[in-house]
């Protein structure tokens, strides 16, 4: 199989490197290039809290256990705030995801007037697609993004690709901004509109420093102008190791459930006689 | 408090979290149900969260993540490696009694009361002499039990330059004041001029001997190695063999032993030619031998024993020797010494030397009691470790290289003063040597500084860490030369003595 598959990277070799290749996306990258405001920031004193969760589940035959944590970490690696919860469901009743998305909002809510910013982990309009069949927590998310706009939404990646997708781009906006080379800056304020003109996501692709990754800040509402992206920028990169918002990583570490965790509750239930969905695989 | 039991412990061993980074060396109390129990630190470490947790492979990065981590006042955690050497109260009463289950995780760690470290490591026992301090306790004197380094030998082991001389001379101090016999073999000189002090800063007797052998004691083999005739000369060693019995009885016995040779010749009984040939070379031999070794083969001195001194400390200064000479030499004085402690020791009435028990002290060990290699003086030293503790009479041997000593003798060794030791080879060496050394305590070795040392072994209650006491002022040899020094003497001399001149010349006018 393997071999077959060697031959196919082979086949496709090109296509592949096409898709990548700056002289086909020569146009893209120029329309990137002027979307693109140059601006290094300048570190800010601030404080900040990273919001992060994490979910972990253990499959037995015709339920899941699972477990749930979010919390939101300050600068100094001091725990603010978290929320927890474990249960059994049977394996479609519950969506972790939409969980999960719900306490990071509500240690948020709790933790916001205490800082400068909260940055959570993830996209806000992954946030707002997790709920939007869900009328009451969908508007529990407004009315927070609302009531505190220095909440803010920091994303890793980004699969967006509204900017260039008239010019026939056939990756995420991110890439090209990407290409345009390693300076701090950050691209021209975007709305996404997606979930209505009433619930409007500004949007911009930043880099705080020279030489490290881009990131996609999201903040809910319209209006916002370059300068307070720079005053934002220039608070984050206080608290910012290698390009990215340190407190996001201490919050990522703390809220971790990981596969021990999981065995470990198992046997305080205990859940160790049931059948789990691997036992069935074996015999 | 310092910190706290961590993780998996046993009854000989736990990890801790500590308040602060805590030296190596440092002994700690350990709160235990059995009774609290004595530690010894043998690994320290740091770890920062930050630091972990980031990738931090450029300069950059490094910085931004200590910016980060300095913001965090959790982000630091120290942790150490103890090994519980006893349980203080017993340890106090001199003996060594570990707990029989673990410090639970969650227990207490102390610093330990100085006056709990005086009982243990300071006993007022008239046997046990100070030497030095407690490496991290300035305020706790180190004290050794001098009757085990007797009874069961010692070994002194580290690198050049580490203060392995200033250890016996601290013991030669010790032993002195209280009228002790001790015997350096001084191979390299480095007692030459010893001087000693008691507490009242009265004068120790040091008797300082040029050690020498006198031919006539010895079997003819070794008097063949000491006029340095070659093992493959075999002709020339049977020509010696025919006529030393005979030479060794006679008044002038160089002179007797040269004309026997010669009338050999002259005989025309060495009628192949190798064999002339060869009694020609013995003549020479012996003609050299008189003209370089006189100083230290003399056929003429009485018993050379008889220049030792009980109740002193004995330097048989024997720089003069090559190596095979002085391995013939110490041999004879270790066979000599052995069987007057034995005949001292069984009463048999016979005259001896040493009515009491008797330290000797072999320095360059390894040049003498060498791994797969036998000589005289390693027979003789191996017989003493294994049988002199009986009589009296005790070993203490001194090397900068382990790994070259005879491992048999060097496992006869009861205890060890350990100082730098670098070299895997001789870590290895030790390991196999004693129980008491694990991998710990070996890899301390490397960190020791000057004058630092491990005690290990029967003269000590527990492993001690000792900042040994500093007495290069008593030995005016055997330390390190300072070049600069001398060459800037040198030219302000030089210029002295041109000024000389010119003054000299003035006044010739």
């Amino acid at each position: 199989m393997l071999t077959a598959l060697t031959n196919a990277v082979f086949e496709n070799r090109k296509k592949i490197l096409s898709k990548i290749s700056d002289k086909i996306n020569q146009d893209i990258i120029q329309e990137a290039k002027k979307k693109w405001v140059p601006y290094n920031p300048q570190k800010e004193k601030s404080k900040i809290a990273g919001v992060d969760s994490s979910f972990n589940k253990v499959s037995f035959q015709g339920f899941s256990f699972w477990a749930i944590q979010a919390v939101a970490v300050d600068s100094n690696s001091q725990v603010l705030k978290s929320k927890q919860d474990v249960d059994l469901s049977s394996p479609n009743e519950i969506n972790l995801n939409t969980k999960s998305s719900e306490f990071e909002i509500l240690v948020s809510n709790d933790v916001a007037d205490k800082v400068d910013y909260v940055l959570i982990d993830g996209s806000l309009t992954s946030h707002l697609a997790w709920h939007q069949h869900a009328e009451i927590k969908f508007k529990q998310l407004i009315k927070t993004v609302k009531q505190f706009p220095n909440i803010l939404f920091i994303a890793k990646t980004s699969s967006s690709v509204h900017q260039f997708k008239k010019m026939n781009a056939g990756l995420a906006d991110i890439a090209y901004y990407n290409k345009l080379g390693k300076s701090p800056g950050f691209s021209k304020i975007s709305v996404d509109e997606r979930f209505g003109k009433d619930n409007p996501v500004t949007y911009v692709y930043a880099r705080v420093d020279k030489s490290v990754g881009l990131f996609k800040l999201e903040l809910y509402g319209r209006g916002y102008s370059e300068e307070t992206i720079k005053l934002i920028l220039d608070k984050i990169k206080y608290n910012c190791v290698k390009g990215y918002p340190f407190c996001l990583k201490q919050a990522h570490n703390k809220c971790k459930i990981k596969d021990e965790h999981m065995r470990k509750f198992s046997r305080i239930i205990p859940l160790t006689n049931e059948f789990g969905a691997r036992e069935i695989l074996e015999a | 408090m310092i910190g706290l039991v961590i993780g998996e412990s046993t009854p000989t061993q736990i990890v801790a979290l500590t308040e602060k980074a805590q030296p190596l060396g440092t002994y700690v109390k350990i709160e235990h149900e059995q009774g609290d129990c004595l530690g010894l630190i043998e690994r320290s470490s740091a770890k920062s969260a930050a630091m972990n947790q980031v990738d931090v492979k450029d300069w950059l990065t490094a910085q931004e993540t200590v910016e980060q981590a300095q913001k965090d006042i959790r982000d630091k955690g120290f942790e150490t490696k103890i090994r519980i050497v006893g349980k203080i109260d017993e340890l106090k009463n001199s003996k060594t009694v570990l707990p029989s289950i673990p410090p639970l995780p969650g227990n207490r760690i102390f610093q330990v009361e100085t006056n709990d470290l005086k009982d243990i490591f300071s006993p007022e026992d008239q046997r046990w002499k100070r030497v030095g301090r407690l490496l991290r306790s300035e305020n706790v004197d180190v004290k050794i039990n001098i009757d085990k380094i007797l009874s069961r030998h010692l070994a002194i082991l580290s690198k050049t330059g580490m203060g392995k001389s200033n250890l016996v001379t601290v013991l030669a101090r010790e032993i002195g004041k209280i009228g002790g016999t001790m015997i350096i073999f001084d191979y390299h000189n480095d007692y030459g001029g010893l001087e000693l002090k008691d507490d009242h800063d009265k004068k120790i007797d040091v008797n300082q001997i040029d050690a020498k052998v006198n031919p006539r004691k010895l079997e003819v083999d070794d008097f063949n190695n000491m006029i340095e005739i070659p093992e493959k000369a075999s002709n020339q060693r049977e020509i010696v063999s025919k006529y030393f019995d005979e030479a060794r009885t006679e008044k002038n016995f160089w002179q007797t032993l040269e004309s026997l040779v010669q009338k050999f010749i002259d005989s025309g009984d060495a009628k192949e030619e190798k064999l002339k040939d060869a009694s020609q070379r013995v003549i020479k031999r012996i003609q050299r031998a008189q003209r370089l070794f006189s100083s230290v083969i003399d056929p003429d001195i009485e018993d050379p024993k008889v220049l030792l001194k009980q109740f002193e400390i004995n330097i048989l200064n024997a720089h003069e020797f090559s190596e095979k000479q002085a391995d013939i030499a110490l041999a004879y004085y270790l066979k000599t010494i052995y069987e007057d402690r034995k005949s001292a020791s069984k009463n048999d009435k016979k005259e001896v030397i040493f009515e009491t028990p008797v330290l000797f002290v072999i320095e360059e060990a390894h040049t003498f009691i060498r791994a797969q290699i036998d000589t005289d003086s390693k027979y003789w030293a191996a017989k003493i470790a294994r049988e002199a503790r009986k009589f009296g009479l005790g070993l203490c041997i001194v090397s900068q290289r382990p790994y070259k000593v005879d491992e048999d003798t060097l496992s006869q060794m009861g205890s060890f003063a350990l100082l730098k030791i670098i070299q895997k080879r001789d870590h290895d060496v030790i390991s196999s040597s004693s129980e008491e050394v694990t991998d710990e305590i070996v890899s301390q070795l490397t960190t020791l500084n000057n004058g630092e040392a491990l005690f290990l072994g029967e003269w000590v209650k527990i492993p001690t860490l000792t900042q040994i006491d500093d007495v290069s002022d008593s030995k005016r040899f055997g330390s390190d030369i300072s070049a600069t020094d001398a060459w800037t003497k040198a030219e302000i001399m030089k210029k002295k003595e041109s000024s000389q001149e010119l003054i000299d010349k003035e006044d010739l006018k």
